[in-house]
């Protein structure tokens, strides 16, 4: 974690790549990070490393202000890239990642940090709402004929009862030649209740009813 | 590409500076920007902290014009060997000038190729990469993203 010892050139040769397209070592402005590593450096770094030379020169000159810059100071070795350190030898191409292995060179701070990110992530989803799925639906009731008691059939298509269904407002629609038909609405929630269940379960009165259509079916 | 006229990225800049104030016709974009920028309420010496960085403001509106019939790329290979040796353009600090080159370069910008970003523009990458974080400058639009490609390292 972080440049290695930046005194010496391997070190400062890595916060030179690291600056090569940023400009400070955290952020978008000068912070305490800045700071750290300023000051663990030996002195300007030589030209050949050219970002972390404009760097350098950059925050020195903010000399005067340092003890204002935002942020905490931290230990040097928790800036920078969050690769491991000279120890462990820095494959020199970063290519070969094992993409099934764990990282075992990972920042134990790193983890925490995930972690906790993580269980605030997974308290936030379970508190939120679960929103039901609902549907309006209107149904035409057709009986057989004119003499059909529709009083009655709007009794028993109520009566029609099923966890998350809701029946609504009814009317009466004059088909011709007297006949009627009744027009119902209801609310399902649709993971409990089918259509299917319903168009059975009314023309399960067979005695009243001739079919069943489904006029309008809208997401609530 | 060619380098657009100033007075077209006039309004991003004033509304950046804070100004929606009356502008005097008879000044150039240049001179509204520069006088304009003297009083903006959330940044303080956006004109340049010392003479010197201020003759480095002006220094590179005058540049900025000149460069409005030429091509995008002249402009950016300048700033590329600016900001070698620097963070911004104009000193150590966050000037106008920087202001004026982010809106005028953006559409370069965006149409750089990973290669170019990362072979010839590195410094200018990272520069507008930095500028593009600063509050208020990009507006209404998303910021582009810049990503260090392990092609060309």
């Amino acid at each position: 974690m972080g440049f290695g010892n930046i005194k010496i050139a391997s070190g400062v040769e890595k916060l030179n790549n690291f600056l090569e397209d940023k400009s400070y070592i955290d952020g978008y402005v000068p912070s305490q990070a800045d700071v750290a590593i300023f000051e663990a450096m030996a002195g300007a770094p030589a030209d050949k490393f050219a970002h972390a030379f404009r760097w350098y020169n950059h925050i020195n000159s903010y000399k005067s202000q340092f003890e204002s810059l935002p942020g905490i100071k931290k230990p040097i070795d928790q800036y920078g890239p969050a690769s491991a350190s000279a120890a462990n030898g820095d494959a020199s191409d970063d290519d070969d990642v094992d993409l099934f292995g764990s990282d075992s060179e990972e920042d134990e701070e790193a983890e925490k940090i995930r972690a906790e990110r993580l269980a605030a992530y997974q308290e936030r989803k379970s508190k939120k709402k679960v929103i039901i799925a609902k549907s309006n639906i209107i149904l035409d009731v057709k009986p057989w004929d004119d003499e059909t008691d529709m009083k009655e059939l709007e009794r028993l298509t109520r009566t029609v009862e099923t966890d998350g269904l809701l029946w609504g407002a009814s009317k009466l629609v004059a088909v011709g030649y007297g006949i009627q038909k009744l027009q119902i609405s209801c609310v399902v929630e649709d993971d409990k209740v089918s259509t299917d269940f319903l168009e059975e379960s009314i023309t399960g009165f067979e005695d009243f009813v001739q079919s069943v259509d489904i006029v309008a079916f809208n997401k609530v | 590409m060619d380098v657009h006229p100033l007075k077209d990225d006039l309004p991003v800049i004033l509304r950046f500076i804070d100004k929606a104030g009356p502008i005097n016709s008879t000044d150039g974009p240049s001179t509204t920007i520069v006088k304009l920028a003297e009083f903006c309420p959330n940044f303080i010496n956006l004109n340049g902290k010392t003479a010197f960085n201020r003759a480095l403001v002006w220094e590179w509106l005058e540049k900025r014009l000149s460069f409005e019939n030429g091509s995008a790329k002249k402009l950016c290979k300048c700033i590329e060997e600016r900001l070698q040796g620097q963070v911004y353009l104009a000193g150590n600090d966050f000037t106008i000038a920087d202001v004026v080159l982010f809106h005028c370069l953006k559409p370069y910008f965006c149409d750089l190729t990973h290669s170019e970003r990362q072979t010839q523009f590195v410094n200018s990458c990272r520069w507008f990469q930095h500028i593009q974080h600063t509050s208020g400058i990009m507006g209404e639009s998303k910021k582009i993203p810049f990503l260090k490609n392990n092609i060309y390292v």
